[in-house]
């Protein structure tokens, strides 16, 4: 999994690349703990992100959850078909807010 | 054929009877029993009194051991306070060999006669009543078996007798000890043999000391007897086993080591003691038969925590008796209603964080060796029979009204879980099927972590405080029917060519899924009493 995080302003880019598995979530688990608690959005750009487990649905409720509690958003950009189904399927869709389009100009 | 019948017959009655005493006497086992064989055995020498008194009873220390490992099994009762009442039972059916032959076909008669009835003019709607009259109905049938068992060994007795073989035994020692032994395990009693040492040393062909090397013998067969059994069991049960042959070799080294005095002194210790006991040889027979049962039961309580460590390495307890355990549900703790309750809430999230463990014999995500679904389902409605036993236990002491419909909740509660157990183990069966097609197992490998997500958030929902936590796994959790539909109906339109399995697979894990979902909603919405009305009521609508 590789993460790159654009944190200008008070919305928070984060792109994501590859499995958000075991070994994923534990490369974005940090910096979403951080972001979530110093931002009041988050944009995730899932459009590289080709799997998610449970835990990488856990960590991405955890930060929703954080940045909501501020009166924000977390959005899910441009996820694959798998990974809508799966967030989708979770009852996820509504506090993780999928999206499709271009990422917002920090 | 026709000469071993009565004892094949015997032998079937018996295992019968054995069954159906330990499968009615644990449903029976209420909180009075188990309270007092907990309280018998916290002392070894009440151990050794309530053993003693069911070896009299039942005659059986076979029936005794497995009563105790049914309820050991079955959780109802701790193995520590429990082990040596089969131990002290051996003591109890010295009675047996002491009154030299007992008639039970009178005994076993009545007892099928009142149960026969029992059953037949419906006397047992009742569950209690049912349970009693299966239990003694087992019990006749015990009786019957033994009784028919020590008749069919009587061919062979007599042969012996017969032949001669019987005179000449009685000058070689080894000989009457192995006799000894190998009738203890055709008829699968050393008290069977005791009695026939007491009968031959009537009729004048044992003396003493023949007598007593054929009670020897008779008790390390029954050892072996036990040996055997503990092949058929695992973990605690058998430990439980393994304790009863180490009743017998005790006794053993305690005979060997009189045996060596002996020889040093010169002088027959042991028959010096029975003779001063009693002028008749028969009953001097029968007291060295009691002695041995004492001396190893002594030995046995005496070291019962080095035994129990040795045993305990022997034959360790298997993952699946491990997990079937509860954690939290101390015997104690009942005195204490509202502690109790809260122990069983405790026993719940325990299993509720597990929960997500069943799903991981489906995931690649899953760390460590998984636990097979089936044994997670296996000890989860073993951990929840329990929870169900106990709150029975709680429920009838004197409670106030806010315990009496926590209780309520909490018996609710256990019956969904178990059910959710249940439905995990065929999600997870479907699922390996319908990854055998690959448009299937894509839609069945996304549930699965869909799953496994919401079943974690109920976990956490149901230890944590935050009413927003409880919130969150509640609106996750809405019906997901409609959903289901939907993707069973595109999958079938992208894959026509789908195979007949993996197409039911699929049909059954996206139905499984939406009852687990369900479930998992149930039990959400029980574990917040004061939102649960309100949420019930509302629209839940579909998640997606």
């Amino acid at each position: 999994m590789q993460i790159d995080i654009n944190d200008a302003g008070s919305t928070a880019i984060v792109t994501l690349v590859g499995r958000l598995d075991i070994s994923g979530a534990d490369v974005v688990a940090l910096p979403l703990a951080t972001l979530s608690g110093s931002k009041n959005n988050l944009v995730i750009d899932m459009a590289g992100v080709t799997f998610v487990a449970s835990i990488g649905l856990r960590h991405l409720v955890q930060a929703a959850k954080a940045v909501g509690r501020k009166g924000g958003r977390l959005v899910l950009l441009n996820p694959n078909t798998a990974v809508a189904e799966v967030v989708t399927t979770s009852g996820l869709a509504e506090l993780l807010n999928i999206e499709h389009g271009s990422a917002p100009q920090s | 054929m026709q000469a071993v019948a009565p004892f094949l017959t015997g032998l079937g009655l018996f295992f019968c009877g054995v069954h159906f005493v330990s499968s009615n006497l644990v449903p029976l086992a209420g909180r009075r029993f188990r309270a007092l064989l907990t309280r018998l055995g916290r002392r070894p020498w009440l151990a050794a009194l309530f053993g003693s008194l069911a070896g009299v009873v039942t005659q059986s220390t076979n029936a005794v051991t497995s009563v105790i490992i049914g309820l050991v099994s079955g959780g109802l009762v701790d193995k520590r306070r429990a082990i040596l009442i089969p131990t002290w039972a051996h003591v109890g059916t010295s009675v047996l060999v002491i009154l030299v032959a007992v008639d039970f076909r009178v005994a076993a008669s009545y007892l099928v006669a009142i149960t026969g009835c029992a059953v037949y003019f419906g006397f047992d709607r009742n569950d209690r009543v049912r349970y009693a009259v299966g239990t003694l109905l087992g019990l006749g049938l015990l009786f019957l078996g033994m009784t028919m068992l020590k008749s069919g060994a009587e061919p062979l007795r007599d042969y012996l007798v017969a032949e001669g073989l019987m005179a000449s035994a009685a000058k070689a020692p080894l000989f009457l000890l192995g006799l000894g032994a190998g009738l203890s395990l055709l008829c699968q009693s050393s008290s069977v043999a005791g009695a026939l040492a007491v009968a031959g040393s009537s009729a004048g062909l044992v003396d003493l000391s023949g007598a007593c090397w054929l009670i020897y013998g008779a008790n390390l067969g029954s050892g072996a007897n036990y040996a055997l059994l503990a092949k058929t069991h695992r973990g605690e049960a058998a430990q439980i086993a393994l304790m009863q042959v180490a009743q017998k070799l005790a006794g053993f080294t305690v005979v060997l080591l009189i045996m060596l005095v002996e020889r040093v002194t010169g002088r027959l210790l042991i028959e010096s003691a029975a003779a001063a006991l009693s002028p008749s040889l028969s009953h001097e027979v029968a007291w060295v038969f009691l002695f041995y049962q004492l001396a190893g039961s002594t030995v046995c309580t005496a070291f019962v925590g080095p035994i129990l460590t040795l045993l305990e390495r022997a034959a360790p307890p298997s993952n699946l008796q491990e997990l079937s355990k509860p954690a939290y549900l101390i015997e104690d703790a009942l005195v204490e209603p509202s502690f109790a309750i809260e122990l069983v809430g405790r026993e719940e999230q325990r299993l509720l964080q597990r929960l997500p463990t069943m799903l991981d014999g489906v995931r690649a995500d899953a760390e460590g060796e998984p636990i097979p679904a089936p044994v997670l389902r296996t000890a989860g409605a073993a951990v929840t029979r329990a929870m169900a036993s106990y709150l029975e236990s709680i429920n009838e002491g004197s409670l106030d009204r806010a315990d009496r419909e926590r209780v309520v909740r909490l018996q609710h509660r256990a019956a969904n879980l178990n059910a959710m157990h249940e439905s995990l183990e065929e999600f997870v069966s479907a699922c390996l099927v319908a990854r055998q097609w690959p448009s299937s197992g894509r839609v069945a490998d996304q549930m699965v972590e869909s799953l496994h997500a919401l079943l974690f958030a109920l976990g956490d929902a149901a230890t944590s405080a935050d009413p927003a936590d409880q919130e969150l796994v509640l609106s996750l959790l809405g019906h997901r029917d409609e959903m289901m539909e939907r993707i069973r109906q595109r999958v079938l339109r992208e894959d026509p060519n789908m195979p007949p399995n993996p197409q039911e697979a699929l049909f059954a894990a996206t139905m499984l899924f939406e009852r687990v979902v369900w479930l998992a909603r149930r039990s959400a919405i029980l574990l917040t009493p004061e939102r649960g009305s309100a949420r019930n009521s509302a629209a839940t609508g579909s998640a997606g």
